[in-house]
């Protein structure tokens, strides 16, 4: 296995630098006392200098929306800010991949929106690997890799995947409500990602059935 | 936290609080081993004058100091009580019964409760003028030169700002267990002194159980951060000695060579 060109058994240090890992627990994944400290950790071990650290670590609180929180101390901080804090610890160290591993399954639903949503941001800044048990969170995906009992089963776009029942059955899969509320309309699941368009898709639908009546 | 008490951090905004954290530590370090030098009330006098007046310009109210002594005044009684009584030096200014009093053991049990009371103040103001992250600081860059000697520096230095990191987060641990096992009917304040020691082991248990957990979570978060010790790692944190700290170690010294040939 190769990560960025690297194999991570003998060169792990090389990987870690291109690799930035976004785990379930925020809580046990901050290092420092306070917020600014723990984002300039992973500089910190780069060897960066100091300059050039301020302002990478000013830059990634900023990207994750928590300006003004530099000096608060983790424990103070609600688990949706403390997962936004570790994503700044990724983002200020710049690898080229972000590996999330269900990084909402701890949150809740404030905290996953806030995540969610920083996440969305950077989607067009690197490449993404996200494993989650929640299809929603996929929606926006290029290809989604399903694994069933540790084996790839299949390897889509959400769209294919939305609109094969079978797969989703056989992977025990459930359709986000929007999309499974498409489907039930007799829409297509894919192309509706969000409840706006959707909603839109259902009036344009219901101006043509009265235009037709 | 409500109640302050040893080695409780202050935060006001004060010329000591702006120190750079290497120069109080080594003030301290030196007034400390200074005070078993000062032989003589005149002596401790000095040197408590200029405590006092430190404290003044901490900004930490008095009340809140003194309450940082607060811990210490049993020892000090204990000691002072032993010194007294047990000493049989100079000449005897008290007898009763099998209990003797005399000059000498007055004088060391005075002197000793003088030079505690002042070392835990010194220490106190150390304490509650650094914040405890700037301490660790302090104390890592200071320690550095011991790396040649194998000492590990940078290790102690980090383990430090991990357990400042995590106290916190393990006291609120500790709470909703005790909460959960009260909820399941464990009473953690009837019965003797054995029996409540007792009660405590289902809390123990779990919040070591857990700490593990966070322990092993945290190393896997470090090391995929690139942590690989001290070795070529660059500070965030900057600490600069300017004029004013090397002028405060100058004001100790003299401060404690008056309070010596007082």
């Amino acid at each position: 296995m190769r990560v960025a060109g690297y194999d991570p058994a003998t060169e792990p240090y090389e990987v870690r630098k291109r690799l930035g890992i976004l785990f379930q627990n925020p809580e046990n994944g901050l290092v420092a006392p306070f917020v600014e400290d723990d984002v300039a950790f992973g500089l910190e071990n780069l060897g960066v200098d100091r300059e050039e650290m301020r302002a990478r670590v000013a830059e990634a609180i900023e990207a994750v929306g928590l300006s003004g929180y530099e000096r608060r101390e983790p424990h103070t901080l609600s688990g949706g800010e403390k997962q936004r804090v570790a994503l700044a610890g990724l983002l200020a160290a710049g690898p080229e991949i972000l590996a999330l591993d269900e990084p909402t399954s701890m949150l809740d639903a404030a905290g996953r929106r806030e995540v969610l949503g920083r996440l969305q941001a950077l989607r067009a800044t690197r490449t993404i690997l996200h494993a989650t048990h929640h299809l929603e969170e996929l929606v926006d995906a290029d290809r989604i890799l399903v694994l069933n009992g540790g084996n790839l089963v299949s390897d889509v776009t959400p769209a294919r995947l939305f609109s094969d029942a079978e797969l989703l059955r056989e992977n025990r899969l459930v359709l986000p409500t929007v999309q499974r509320l498409a489907l039930e309309l007799g829409l297509s699941p894919a192309e509706l990602r969000t409840p706006e368009r959707l909603a839109r898709a259902v009036l344009a639908r219901a101006a043509r059935g009265a235009g037709a009546r | 936290m409500a109640n302050r008490g040893l080695g409780q951090f202050y935060p006001a905004s004060s010329p000591l609080h702006a120190l750079d954290p290497r120069a109080k530590i080594v003030a301290t370090a030196v007034l400390v081993l200074g005070l078993f030098l000062v032989d003589s009330i005149a002596g401790f006098l000095v040197v408590g004058a200029a405590l006092a007046a430190l404290v003044a310009i901490s900004g930490i109210p008095p009340g809140a100091f003194l309450r940082i002594l607060r811990p210490v005044a049993f020892i000090v009684a204990l000691t002072v009580m032993f010194q007294v009584l047990f000493s049989r030096e100079g000449a005897t200014l008290v007898e009763w019964g099998p209990l003797e009093v005399h000059s000498g053991g007055l004088r060391l049990g005075s002197f000793l409760a003088l030079r505690i009371l002042l070392l835990v103040s010194a220490a106190g103001l150390l304490t509650a003028t650094t914040a405890p992250v700037a301490l660790a600081d302090g104390l890592e860059h200071l320690l550095s030169p011991l790396k040649r000697l194998r000492f590990p520096a940078h290790e102690v230095a980090m383990m430090m700002t991990i357990a400042l990191r995590f106290i916190p987060t393990l006291g609120e641990e500790a709470e909703k267990i005790t909460r959960a096992q009260a909820a399941r009917g464990a009473d953690f304040s009837e019965g003797g002194l054995l029996r409540r020691v007792r009660a405590l082991i289902p809390v123990l248990v779990p919040l070591t159980v857990g700490a593990f957990r966070r322990a092993d979570e945290l190393a896997d978060a470090m090391e995929s951060r690139g942590y690989r010790g001290g070795e070529g790692r660059t500070r965030y944190r900057e600490l600069r000695f300017r004029a004013r700290d090397a002028l405060a170690l100058a004001l100790t010294g003299l401060i404690l060579l008056s309070g010596i040939l007082a």
